[in-house]
């Protein structure tokens, strides 16, 4: 009897060793708490639900302290999270999600006022002054790159450069570009506020033209050629959002466009958020330079959309009155689509009811997506 | 008398065959090499856990590939059998030419290329046979490297060790490249290069964009000045009878439908224009509809 009952006694021990309660830390706790609040985030306040709410389990699924050997955790080769991991380490789900961005875009906006392209370029300049002050903080040229890339608010973007140039930074990256996305309807309306003036957030644009069937095909084509003539390095990104727009708009692959546009990029929003947030574990998340990224990320934000309101009213300086551009579209130039462009409709409203600029902000905003996958091929071509 | 000599050609062959197969052996082991150890790892590579691990990086610098199975790492001369490579796991066999990493952590109970030594405890390294007696490769590296700096080979096949930055899995040879980031980081300390050429390229590459829809959209413009040309799909329906106008419409309305439910028209369109043909035959009223994209 005392053999069995030390036998059992034995056993039970050697299970709680396997549970979750004898192999946590604090950084576990601390990691769970924020899968939480991801959660939180995105059923409550409806902050990017798609994507925060994948993550955060992702981040509590990763963070649930677990005895190593059996295949279970993301870095363990052979696990089922470390097979849809690869997806996210070499790179294949950006492009996907970016096929998918192209087969729902409706780029008409842009085509009708193409000087909305601009914008986006210019709320690029977050990306790069982002890198500078990474640089000047001491991390290394790639990884000063890798998290550049958060000015662009673009999430895909983001982990298809950090795997290319800072893989051991990619968790840091791609969550700290996701939860600055999610925040863009609180991050951006004082920034917007304090860089325009009453008279300047009350002007009205002339409506947007139609856009023929056969002008938006040109567009997807000659976008294709043009961009990826110039950045070669960004076929990836901008080949796979033009190729889907190409589906789209060319009318006779609907099927494709929906299933690129629909379950595929639902699919793969599910994988990549999943296992972003399952790379969190924290002891690689919770360090000094997650939080570095983190504030420099919120930095990058503030650049980018300063960028744009102040290239507005730049490019307002030689328009003609009656074709100036309201600044308040100038924050959509970083491309998270459509909350940016929703920032923009919701401020104008404020300040005159009768003021709908949501159609016209998705051009930067759209432009803001090829401008941040333009500016990640160049990073890419100078730093690898 | 045939059948000694049957047994001395037979002997001669074992005889061949063990030696050639010693021969073998012995080559196997002097191609299987310890070729990068790193120490202090902060933030390279991770093992299975997350975690950053010293790590021993092993060559096979054979053209066919090589099984370390059996062998046997140590960092105590005295004691070569310290940690058994497994056998039966397909993950130690080494392909041609390539590498494997095995974690120097001391912790042997997260998975077979796991030592239960800690790399740190000593500044040796050896590689032992599956014998335990044959030693492969040993090496006495410095202690206390600088974070993320490792001790390799100058290439796998030089006796030569330098200390660089590492590279697990990779070539040796790269250690003494500097990376194009680095390189640019020393020519662009500030960034400023980057910003200004990058900030160029961007804003060169939406400008092509621009001047070629501005281009095109006002050609466009004009070719949409007729509503008839900006309309996607066009049908036209012609009914005839008298009083019938509004049951006409209506058909009209009913048979685009059909007509764009069955994919016959561009599945945007979402305006529908009816108008009549004046200039349709006597006694016809002919009605064209068309759906617009907005």
């Amino acid at each position: 009897m005392a053999a069995f009952a030390d036998f059992i006694l034995t056993h039970i021990i050697e299970f709680f060793h396997f549970t979750a309660f004898y192999n946590f830390t604090f950084g576990h706790i601390v990691m769970i708490v924020f899968g939480l609040i991801c959660i939180y985030l995105g059923i409550e306040k409806k902050f990017e639900p798609l994507l925060l709410i994948p993550i955060g389990v992702g981040v509590l699924i990763g963070n649930i302290p677990f005895a190593p050997g059996y295949q279970i955790g993301v870095y363990e080769t052979g696990s089922t999270l470390n097979y849809l991991y690869f997806g996210v380490i070499k790179g294949i789900y950006p492009p996907l999600i970016f096929l998918g961005i192209g087969a729902i875009t409706d780029f008409s906006a842009l085509i009708s006022n193409p000087k909305l392209i601009l914008i986006g370029a210019a709320a690029q300049f977050g990306i790069f002054a982002t890198y500078c002050i990474a640089l000047s903080l001491g991390f290394s040229a790639t990884e000063a790159g890798a998290i550049g890339i958060i000015g662009g608010a673009d999430g895909p973007t983001a982990i298809f450069l950090s795997s290319k140039l800072a893989p051991e930074l990619m968790g840091a990256i791609a969550i700290s570009a996701y939860s600055y996305m999610a925040l863009v309807p609180v991050i951006q309306p004082p920034v917007m506020r304090m860089l325009t003036t009453k008279k300047e957030r009350v002007i009205h644009m002339p409506a947007p033209r139609k856009v023929s069937k056969k002008e938006k095909v040109y567009f997807a084509l000659a976008g294709l050629l043009l961009t990826t003539f110039i950045v070669p390095t960004g076929i990836p990104l901008l080949g796979m959002l033009f190729f889907g727009n190409l589906l789209k708009e060319s009318g006779e692959t609907d099927r494709l466009a929906k299933t690129a546009g629909g379950p595929l990029i639902d699919i793969v929003t599910i994988l990549l958020g999943l296992t972003v947030g399952a790379s969190t574990q924290a002891t690689t998340f919770l360090t000094i330079k997650s939080v570095g990224i983190f504030v420099i990320g919120a930095l990058s934000f503030f650049i980018a959309t300063s960028a744009g309101i102040i290239f507005v009213k730049f490019l307002n300086i030689f328009l003609k009155e009656g074709n100036k551009i309201n600044p308040l579209i100038g924050n959509s130039g970083v491309s998270a689509v459509p909350d940016s462009a929703r920032v923009s409709q919701k401020l104008g409203l404020q300040y005159d009811s009768t003021n709908h600029l949501l159609m016209h902000a998705m051009g930067p905003n759209v432009a803001g997506v090829i401008g941040s996958a333009t500016a990640a091929g160049i990073i890419l071509s100078f730093l690898m | 008398m045939i059948q000694k000599k049957s047994k001395k050609i037979i002997f001669i062959l074992v005889l061949v065959m063990s030696l050639y197969a010693n021969i073998v052996h012995a080559k196997e082991i002097t191609n299987i090499r310890i070729n990068e150890i790193l120490t202090n790892n902060t933030s390279s590579y991770i093992d299975e856990y997350g975690n950053h691990s010293p790590w021993i990086e092993i060559v096979n610098t054979d053209y066919h590939a090589l099984n370390i199975g059996g062998y046997y790492l140590t960092n105590n001369i005295n004691n070569p059998k310290k940690y058994w490579i497994p056998t039966g796991d397909p993950r130690t066999v080494i392909a041609i030419r390539n590498y494997i990493l095995i974690y120097g952590n001391g912790n042997s109970d997260e998975g077979i290329f796991h030592t239960n030594f800690n790399l740190n405890e000593t500044n040796f390294l050896a590689l032992f046979s599956s014998d335990g007696k044959t030693l492969i490769d040993s090496i006495t590296f410095p202690k206390g490297l600088n974070k993320n700096i490792s001790y390799a080979r100058i290439n796998a096949d030089s006796d030569s060790w330098k200390t660089g930055k590492a590279t697990p899995l990779f070539k040796n040879e790269l250690n003494y490249k500097k990376s194009t980031g680095e390189k640019f980081k020393e020519l662009d300390p500030y960034g400023a290069g980057m910003t200004v050429i990058a900030t160029t390229v961007v804003f060169l590459a939406l400008i092509l964009l621009y001047v070629f829809f501005k281009i095109s959209g006002n050609i466009f413009k004009k070719g949409n000045e007729n509503p008839d040309k900006n309309a996607d799909i066009k049908n036209t329906i012609s009914f005839n009878g008298k009083n019938s106008d509004k049951n006409e419409i209506n058909a009209a309305i009913a048979i685009s439908i059909h007509l764009f439910e069955n994919e016959a028209h561009v599945k945007e369109s979402n305006i529908l224009t009816i108008s009549q043909n004046k200039n349709s035959a006597w006694k016809t009223k002919n009605y064209t509809t068309f759906f617009r994209k907005k």
